[in-house]
């Protein structure tokens, strides 16, 4: 199947579970989404290093979508759990 | 300063005390007492928050305690569902009592400290009270707990607070 820019455009999820980001490395193309779920009982946030992008607060049970259009800080953690990293690689 | 903030000392005391006394050991309390120890350890870390919030100018050590508050408030509402759900009570007992006693000596201790001082009492307190605790959680609480709802969220609760025992080793390393 041959694929042009848009119909490549994915959404990407990333669970939030046991104070870790799954999946930890996560290999996305500018214009993807990419949604972060949260399954813990405790609030997160992911939030690039650099401060480029944040999805905020994600409380238990929620979910927040950043659409990365352009090509963003790829290591992120979340704020209130430091010891939580992961990271976006650009393609 | 040191030894009276070793919790974990005192949590031996107070289990080696139990024992001659009425013959019982963390392992052997039952499911509404275990909820208690961790109602009562969570109220306690909030309580530390709340003085490093009125103490410290340090926002790394606001953040950390932010969190702490944040967390184990999230933590004690889920147990206080979960208990009203099963329509039970927690239940009092020595360790919980123990706990409590031994937090008022270290909250007096903290707060007689400023600055740099505190942050570092603190962000040490921190990191050895998430150790005991999560240490009794691990294995004396979770492998005796009979409920599998408050066993799961007993686990819920000790992946969070292996994170804060991370964030706390993180913070006695940035406050030295
Ligand atoms: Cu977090």
């Amino acid at each position: 199947m041959t694929s042009n820019a848009d119909s490549s455009i994915k959404d990407h999820l990333v669970e939030i579970s046991g104070a870790a980001f799954l999946p930890a490395k996560l290999l996305i193309k500018v214009g993807d989404s990419v949604t972060w779920i949260n399954k813990d009982i405790v609030p997160h946030t992911a939030t690039a290093v650099d401060g480029s992008w944040d999805t905020g607060f994600i409380g238990s049970g929620e979910e927040r979508r950043v659409v990365f259009d352009g090509e963003k800080g790829s290591a992120y953690i979340c704020t209130y759990h430091p010891s939580m990293t992961a990271v976006l690689e650009f393609d | 300063m040191t030894s009276k903030l070793n919790l974990a000392a005192v949590v031996l005391i107070a289990i080696t005390t139990g024992c001659a006394a009425i013959a019982k050991t963390p392992a052997e309390l039952n499911d509404l007492e275990l909820a208690h120890v961790a109602y009562t350890a969570d109220v306690i870390d909030i309580r530390y928050a709340h003085l490093a919030l009125a103490i410290s100018e340090n926002p790394a050590i606001h953040e950390f305690a932010n969190s702490m508050v944040r967390d184990h408030t999230a933590v004690n509402e889920q147990a206080l569902a979960l208990l009203e759900k099963l329509g039970a009570q927690p239940v009092d007992n020595f360790l919980s009592q123990s706990l409590t006693t031994n937090s008022e000596g270290i909250i007096d201790s903290l707060s007689q400290l400023r600055g740099a001082d505190f942050d570092k009492a603190y962000a040490a307190n921190e990191w050895e009270y998430h150790k005991a605790v999560n240490d009794l959680m691990e294995n004396a609480f979770i492998p005796n707990i009979e409920n599998p709802e408050v066993k799961s969220l007993f686990e819920a609760g000790l992946v969070i607070f292996k994170a804060h025992e991370q964030h706390a080793e993180m913070m006695v390393k940035a406050v030295q």
